[in-house]
């Protein structure tokens, strides 16, 4: 009888444990760029804005960042700046999604063209094989096209450093 | 600066409750000067000030679109009406989390406004407790999710607010649930001081009956727009998921609602009086748990936030701290509280103590349901997910008979114990009963469980016209209706009248809705026929234009049905600041009941084809329009509860 005045207490603390177990071996999800890492960039069927070169070719035995972005995207005009600051350490080459050559010229007039070669997925199909989920985002790969990093949303200069290690290693 | 201002803000109401609650620990010492307790009062009055004002500068910074903010970064956009700058304040964890404290400080500054005739002791340890609460919640913001972070270099865009919650539904939406949620925080608060005082009154019961009721309104006016948001905006085509955070929060307003009537046998008969503080209590500690679970990111819901282990952490801190205190405080204070009093079965208060375990039942088996994943997980670390057909299993059995009995006692008077009454009360109103639910089934022949919904709302109608009825009967002169008598009755029974004909609309409509609807879905190319119910749907035209901030297609319908002609149009959004897209479903509402009409994407792309997707819902409005009239009921109630919160509190 006793005991019985604390039940609502007991359940409560029972429930707790199981509570606190749960977000103890909580990871910090992030579904979003954990699915390609470290695996190999799809081959993608997407050409360069002048015809000349296929992105296939174009990333055999270098070490690229791919940079998705798009005109019409507003994060694109954030993240530019910190593209141009370290386009001349680095490869940067460009996908344009659901775009059109007309405002990719006037976007890369405007703001400066941090990119070595520009490509294009005007259709967006192609991309659904690198796991899209909205622009930009960007994707650090070496020699071999192992995927190191996949970076969702606009980059910072957090994101760079980061980079910076990984190319360090 | 404003940032740094309204951060500024928050730190040093921090402080001032922490102040109050150092002060506290001295109080058993002190005799309660008048001086004391009213430093103790300008203290709760200036923080709660300093949080409200802390809330409006993250909205000024929101609608000047300060980019310098992280939140404010984070979730808007320069392109945005003015509405939905203002509702991307609470959009976000941070933000919702920041008026949450706003609401809880509106609430506190109610209370100290009304304090006026409560004993001193006893108002002192409600600000207290309110102190303790407000103390977790700021320290929650302040050290886990802080909205006033600046970020550097100054974006010149903002990253966009999801376009699912750009709508006037969602603005409007969390405001409302939050009212209700922080609302029992007062209820809480008046248990806690009960309990330290180590007794419950009839006026103690009389005085938290506003606030109860307050915390009601809000609650089921917020779960009654989520759902007809989710409805109508979220295209998923029906009124409710048995998603975990829908559940989270469906079990405070079970609770708050058998409280609702355990505080009222506790006023009238000074009875169920430990049972009406347990409610309190559990009612927020839900309120609670359901935060936990939403803002750790435990359970994945379309309602989750950005998951952070950190904040789970503080929160299940917090959570057992002020439960399992409270709980502890309520076994050792159990035998004070309670007087041995017995409740007979047949009378008011018997029908409302059973009613009470059923409600309660009901929403022990959902939080059950929507916590067994974290234990079955823990146990054998297997994902399971808990679906609607174990939650219309569990939840159906309990809450018939719960609405049969709510039934009976509106029709039962207090303290009465004689079956001859209930005899004489009752067979009136069985034989009408009876004789109108074969009718229906006669009529229309429907399936069993459509049946028992329609007989609970007439039953739950006819209870309430039966005892509309015997108030108005003259008992001395037999057989005459006494029409001045309509006057007479109190406002708060006609309050009572309306929030029961609410249920019973309410069920009616989840009934004949889900007994009655049909549901077409196919890929569709222009002009294309399609059936439906008695409509015949044509798919006429597809256009595309671009709007504020979005590019908007939108496809035309013809209807047909009989000889009734008219048009529909449906649109999909695509948002230009993230690309994503979302639909806005096209309703025709035929007063009562829905045709609804989605248009997906393109399948497959560049073909013309669309995916269409058609509902019928026959008189899903009841389901809101219950939802409504209950709310109501609960307003006219708390109307003539005015007085005596005026005077009393």
């Amino acid at each position: 009888m006793k005991l019985l005045k604390f039940l609502p207490l007991i359940i409560f603390l029972i429930v707790s444990i199981f509570l606190y177990n749960k977000i103890k071996h909580q990871k910090k999800l992030e579904p979003l760029s954990s699915a390609l890492i470290a695996k190999k960039f799809p081959s993608l069927k997407i050409n360069s804005l002048d015809n000349n070169d296929t992105i296939n070719d174009f990333i055999k035995n270098r070490f690229v960042i791919i940079n998705i972005f798009a005109s019409w995207c507003a994060p694109c005009r954030i993240e530019h700046e910190v593209l141009k600051s370290f386009s001349q350490e680095y490869t940067i080459i460009g996908l344009a999604y659901k775009d059109s050559i007309e405002n990719i010229e006037s976007f890369l007039l405007e703001l400066g063209n941090p990119y070595k070669k520009v490509f294009y997925d005007f259709s967006g199909k192609e991309s659904i094989n690198l796991g899209l989920y909205g622009v930009p985002e960007t994707f650090l790969i070496n020699k071999n096209r192992k995927i190191l990093l996949k970076i969702i949303g606009p980059i910072n200069n957090d994101h760079i450093k980061k980079i910076k290690e990984i190319i360090n290693d | 600066m404003l940032p740094e201002i309204g951060h500024i803000f928050l730190i040093i109401s921090f402080l001032l409750f922490s102040v109050q609650l150092v002060f506290s620990l001295k109080f058993n010492s002190l005799d309660l000067k008048y001086s004391f307790f009213d430093v103790v009062k300008r203290l709760s009055f200036f923080s709660y000030i300093l949080v409200i004002s802390s809330f409006f500068i993250l909205i000024i910074n929101y609608v000047s679109s300060d980019f310098s903010v992280l939140n404010v970064y984070n979730n808007t956009h320069t392109n945005k009406p003015l509405i939905y700058k203002i509702s991307g304040t609470w959009g976000n964890h941070e933000g919702s989390l920041l008026m949450w404290l706003a609401i809880l400080s509106l609430y506190g500054l109610l209370f100290l406004t009304f304090t006026k005739n409560l004993p001193k002791r006893f108002a002192f340890k409600v600000m207290v407790t309110l102190a303790l609460v407000n103390l977790g919640f700021i320290g929650f913001t302040v050290f886990t999710s802080n909205p006033f972070i600046r970020t550097f270099p100054v974006p010149s865009e903002g990253l966009g607010l999801n376009p699912v919650l750009q709508d006037p539904g969602l603005a409007f939406h969390p405001p409302l649930l939050y009212l209700g949620y922080v609302g029992l925080t007062i209820p809480f608060s008046f248990s806690i001081a009960a309990l330290l005082q180590g007794e419950v009154t009839r006026e103690w019961a009389k005085w938290v009956k506003p606030w109860i009721l307050i915390s009601w309104i809000f609650l089921t006016l917020g779960i009654t727009l989520g759902s007809w948001w989710a409805y109508y905006e979220l295209g998923w085509g029906g009124w409710w998921f048995w998603d975990p955070v829908e559940n989270i929060s469906l079990l405070p307003w079970l609770l708050t609602t058998a409280l609702l009537h355990s505080v009222k046998v506790t006023e009238k008969r000074d009875g169920l009086k430990s049972w009406t503080i347990l409610l309190s209590i559990l009612a927020f500690s839900l309120t609670l748990l359901g935060t936990f679970i939403v803002r750790s990111g435990l359970l994945t819901s379309v309602h989750a936030f950005a998951s952070d282990p950190a904040r789970g952490i503080f929160i299940l801190t917090f959570l057992v701290f002020v439960t399992a205190g409270s709980l502890l405080l309520y076994g050792i204070k159990l035998e004070k509280i309670e007087n041995k009093k017995n409740i007979y079965l047949v009378s008011r208060e018997g029908g409302l103590l059973l009613n009470n375990i059923f409600l309660c039942a009901s929403a022990m088996t959902i939080l059950l349901g929507t916590i067994w994943p974290l234990v079955i997980e823990v146990t054998t670390g297997q994902d399971i997910s808990v679906g609607a057909p174990y939650f219309k299993i569990v939840f159906l059995p309990l809450i018939f008979p719960a609405i049969f009995l709510s039934g009976v006692s509106i029709n039962l008077n207090w303290k009465i114990t004689n079956l001859d009454y209930l005899y004489s009360r009752f067979w009136k109103l069985i034989i009408i009963f009876i004789f109108l639910v074969s009718i229906y089934y006669i009529i229309y022949d429907v399936p069993v469980l459509i049946l028992l919904g329609v007989a609970s709302a007439i039953w739950m109608l006819l209870s309430v016209i039966g005892d509309f009825y015997s108030k108005l009967f003259d008992k001395f002169k037999s057989f005459k209706i006494n029409l001045n008598k309509v006057k007479k009755i109190r406002l708060s029974i006609y309050g009572m009248y309306f929030a029961h004909i609410g249920v019973a609309v309410f069920i009616l409509g989840v009934a004949l809705s889900e007994g009655m609807k049909t549901y077409y879905q196919g890929v569709e190319s222009l002009n294309n026929k399609i059936n439906v119910a008695d409509f015949t749907i044509t798919f006429s035209k597809l256009d595309k234009f671009k709007k504020e901030n979005w590019i908007s297609e939108t496809g035309t319908f013809l209807v047909k049905k009989n000889d009734n002609k008219f048009k529909m149009k449906a649109e999909r959004r695509v948002y230009l600041d993230t690309g994503m897209p979302s639909t806005e479903a096209a309703i025709k509402r035929n007063f009562f009941s829905h045709l609804y009409i989605v248009m997906g994407q393109e399948q497959p792309k560049g073909s013309g084809k669309r995916i269409i997707r058609i509902y019928h819902n026959p008189h899903i409005i009841f389901i809101w329009l219950g939802a409504i009239i209950m709310a109501l009921g609960g307003v006219i109630s708390l109307i003539d509860y005015r007085k005596s919160f005026f005077r009393k509190l």
